[in-house]
């Protein structure tokens, strides 16, 4: 016997691509559900998303359908009434699903597919059920970020997330501004937080992760494990157990300059000269120098006004509050041992000019990536340290080109040196393809903007041209997510941060220790 | 109703031989609703093993009769009775469908199915396996056939036969069709209900005076409001079609209403056993039906007309009743269903020693390469 409200339909046909089913016409189905047909001649049961619904009639004229709407437009305007009589049987809705592969065996020997068959003919359509998911548990992630979701429906025994392990292959969190990415982000921060199996470096350019930003909002200093894992750094006044940002002027390299400003290539030359002069101390020396003397250290090689832009634009990096020539106050060194020991850092930028936080950022991030390198060379050490992901919001600014900077380097290399990305951005299509082909997860939320949509499903580790309808529809805090072994774009429902934090105090979850296994 | 135990006609031989059922079974799964479905296959076995002995010459058939009838009198506006839809409402629908499965010239393999559906206000609430028969009518034992059928279904034998393979079909189904009428009559239906059917009422065949008769006494003394809804009319007035006459004045005189017109038969009367009505069952129906309404006691026609009007707003098929599109829907042939007929009797012959090109020449019908020009 069927169940009724599982039973959708039954197939009628369509390719490997593409399977169309026809459905009862009182059965709800949604865009982005995940369906099950069960083929009649073997045990596959293929999995089929939603991709399109569609009006069917069993009429063999193609004008049926106008010309009964014109009879009830007609009716309507003189007072009559039509009634479609056997409506269950002459009406019905198309739908057309993308194949997302098929599961094959029982319990803990269900294995999946890809879509390379196809269901027999006639097959039925059946919702899925919670046994069906079972096989979803090895590819949910370990990174809770929210549940499984098909279509508008929340499975809530099902938690998806992100795969620690992939993170050094860096990943991309992409949503039109309001969609979720900052609340997907403390989410992601709170299972860090939980866990300890990551390194996790925030850098917060709008102060709204320590607080919430808002009052109805939670942050991360409200997670219950803040008190122990949490670090935080701010460039303005906040209450609370934080400290100040503060890097070095010898931790400024010539190439965060570039970043900053353009230069031209005589500018480039003489900020390469006074590097190889002065080293760590290139930034004070030119500060503190005359025009006139610099321009007789370097033997009159380079023009004034090459010597006086370069001299202005240093001097605006000495002027920030947040860098100082002591080396002994900079704070670099501890967030690393903090991210080292799988805490989460956040930096919180909303104090510095955008200028400053950009140079902030650099400086960190170079940091981490160079002190990670070192230790790569001596294989125990390297082994102890938890992969570090490095957060960063309006992230187009940093990866709009693939080749300069510490940010797309780290994009190429990081991989193999435990140093990932977190790319987070509202615009993907300002962001290098290149770069883009480097995050191995992605998280995408809803995107309005098509150009945004086609970069990245350009680069998606699966196939998701066929979701760009369900990828424009997608609610606030609904997404997908691809990963290097996920079996297919996973649907998900991110959970809100506040009810997270709510759920997480009445049911404490314990500690886990860093997990490194399989790194190599 | 079965027939199976005595369709034995003079050539079947006596060690039937039911190795071919799989196949047959086979494509039986190709059928999607009914192919079938009502069938037995003892019967087809008959039909199959006939086709495989039976090669005869092919003998000339006659015209069918044919139902005209010369209305009398003038079409006067003052005869249009106008009637309102009634609220609620029961129907019986009976319909049937035939089709040549297999033609040889000499002889033809027909199927011919009845069935009927139930309507409970808006809501259909059940259909009955259909009678079912593939008809084996070579021109040699036509009446040996139709005998069967006649004395099974009217009593009796029949007073005259059919003249021709079409008509012999034609025939069978028609008496099918009463036959079914009158067993779901003795049914238990409510009172007031409707059982329509496709067709007039009347007695097109010889020699079925007596099973209309019975059929129309036992509807009224069921109170049920018998009804025959012909979708071809043969009605003339001075050699003329009389429907577009009647309907073209009826459009004028009471536009925008549903109306039904008596009509005065004079001298058929003995041929008929209901009323003859012609009627506008839906405001925007573009058609004009034939009505043949056999009334019991204390029913007016408008009472009646009412009732068919209730089921005839589906804008599909405005102005006719839908239970009878459904019925009709339900029994015909598609021509994917006699193709797979086809295929099925075919195997069944050549598993039963029929040689592969004997069959092909046998009904191989020079229509099919032209169709594939068109
Ligand atoms: N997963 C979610 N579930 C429910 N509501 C959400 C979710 N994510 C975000 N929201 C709502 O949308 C608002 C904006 O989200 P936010 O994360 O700030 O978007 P973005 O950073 O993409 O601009 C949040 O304040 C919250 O009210
Ligand atoms: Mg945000």
């Amino acid at each position: 016997m069927v169940d009724e409200k599982m039973n959708l339909g039954r197939v009628t046909g369509k390719d490997v691509t593409e399977i169309v089913f026809r459905a009862y016409r009182d059965q709800d189905v949604f865009l982005g559900e995940m369906l099950i047909g069960d083929c009649q001649d073997s045990d596959r049961r293929f999995i089929l998303r939603v991709i399109n619904i569609m009006h069917g009639n069993e009429a063999s004229e193609s004008s049926w359908a106008p010309r009964t709407a014109g009879a009830f437009m007609d009716g309507d305007n003189k007072d009559q009434e039509y009634h479609v009589y056997d409506a269950d049987r002459r009406l019905y809705n198309h739908v057309v699903c993308a194949p997302l592969g098929y599961l094959m065996g029982q319990g803990n020997d269900v294995q999946f597919r890809s879509p390379k068959t196809i269901p027999s003919h006639f097959s039925r359509v059946r919702r899925a059920s919670k046994e069906d998911y079972r096989f979803l548990e090895r590819y949910l992630g370990d990174v809770k970020l929210g549940s499984l979701r098909s279509g508008e429906q929340v499975i809530r025994h099902v938690p998806v997330g992100v795969a620690s392990k992939d993170l050094a292959q860096h990943m991309g969190v992409f949503a039109t501004t309001g969609m979720g990415k900052s609340n997907l982000m403390k989410r992601l921060a709170g299972s860090v937080l939980e866990s300890g199996t990551l390194g996790l470096l925030i850098l917060d350019p709008h102060g709204e992760y320590i607080d919430g930003g808002k009052e109805e909002l939670r942050g991360l200093m409200h997670h219950p494990r803040a008190a122990s894992n949490l670090e935080t750094y701010v460039t303005r006044e906040v209450e609370g157990n934080v400290s100040s940002v503060k890097i070095s002027s010898s931790e400024i390299s010539i190439q965060d300059m570039e970043n900053l400003w353009p230069f031209s290539q005589p500018q480039v030359e003489l900020l390469n000269a006074v590097w190889g002069r002065e080293r760590d101390n290139w930034l004070p020396y030119i500060v503190d120098t005359e025009g006139a003397q610099i321009y007789q250290d370097f033997n009159e090689q380079f023009h004034e006004g090459s010597i006086g832009v370069v001299k202005r634009r240093a001097s605006v990096l000495n002027r920030s509050h947040f860098i100082t020539r002591d080396t002994r106050i900079s704070m670099t060194k501890t967030i690393i041992e903090q991210l080292h020991t799988g805490k989460v850092v956040l930096v919180d930028l909303a104090g510095a000019s955008e200028t400053e936080e950009l140079l902030i950022s650099s400086v960190l991030a170079r940091a981490i990536f160079q002190i990670n390198q070192s230790k790569f060379k001596d294989k125990k050490k390297f082994k102890e340290i938890p992969i570090c992901l490095i957060a960063l919001e309006e992230a187009q600014r940093v990866f709009n080109r693939a080749w300069g900077g510490i940010f797309p380097q780290i994009a190429r290399e990081g991989r193999k040196f435990k140093t990932g990305l977190c790319a987070i951005s509202q615009q993907p299509k300002l962001i290098d393809n290149e770069v883009i082909s480097q995050f191995n997860t992605l998280v995408i939320l809803g995107l309005a903007d098509r150009q945004d949509r086609e970069r990245l499903s350009s680069s998606a580790r699966q196939d998701i041209s066929k979701l760009d309808y369900e990828i424009q529809t997608l609610m606030t805090g609904e997404g997908l997510i691809t990963g290097p072994n996920t079996p297919f774009a996973l649907p998900l429902k991110v959970d809100l941060y506040e009810s997270y934090l709510n759920e997480l105090v009445t049911e404490p979850k314990e500690n886990k220790k860093p997990i490194d296994s399989g790194f190599f | 109703m079965r027939f199976l135990s005595f369709i034995c006609l003079p050539k079947v031989s006596e060690s039937i031989s039911f190795s071919y059922l799989p196949y047959t079974l086979k494509y039986a799964v190709i059928d999607f609703r009914r192919m079938l479905k009502g069938l037995n296959e003892k019967e087809l076995e008959n039909v199959v093993s006939q086709m495989v002995s039976d090669m005869e010459e092919p003998q000339p058939g006659s015209a069918q009769e044919k139902g005209i009838i010369e209305i009398k009198g003038d079409i006067t506006e003052s005869n249009f009775q106008a009637f309102t839809k009634s609220e609620n409402a029961e129907m019986l629908a009976v319909d049937g469908g035939s089709a040549t499965i297999l033609n040889a010239g000499s002889f033809v393999v027909a199927g011919v199915r009845v069935g009927h559906v139930i309507f409970h206000g808006k809501e259909f609430s059940g259909a009955s396996e259909p009678d079912y028969h593939l008809l084996h009518l070579a021109s040699g034992h036509l009446e040996k056939y139709y005998e069967i059928f006649f004395e099974k279904i009217v009593g009796g034998n029949p007073p005259d036969y059919p003249k021709g393979l079409e008509e012999a079909v034609g025939r069978i189904r028609a008496l099918m069709e009463w036959n079914q009428v009158e067993k779901i009559q003795s049914q238990d239906i409510p009172e007031g209900a409707v059982l329509a059917f496709d067709g007039a009422m009347w007695a097109g065949i010889k020699g079925v005076g007596d099973l209309l008769e019975r059929i129309v006494e036992q509807a009224k003394q069921k109170k049920i409001i018998l009804c025959g809804i012909s979708k071809k009319s043969m009605l003339v007035h001075n050699s003329r079609p009389l429907i577009p006459a009647v309907q073209m004045l009826g459009d004028d005189s009471l536009p925008g209403a549903t109306w039904h017109y008596p009509l005065d038969t004079g001298n058929y009367a003995e041929k008929l056993f209901g009323k003859i009505y012609l009627a506008k069952l839906h405001p925007r129906s573009r058609y004009v039906f034939r009505v043949d309404l056999s009334l019991p006691g204390g029913v007016e026609p408008e009472q009646a007309f009412g009732k068919l009007a209730y089921y005839a707003d589906d804008p599909t098929y405005v102005g006719y009743p839908y239970p009878l599109a459904r019925v009709h829907n339900d029994v015909a042939f598609s021509r994917a269903e006699v193709s797979d007929l086809k295929a099925m009797l075919r195997a069944a012959a050549l598993q039963k020693g029929m040689n592969p090109k004997e069959w092909q020449l046998t009904f191989q019908d020079f229509h099919e390469i032209l169709d594939t020009g068109r």
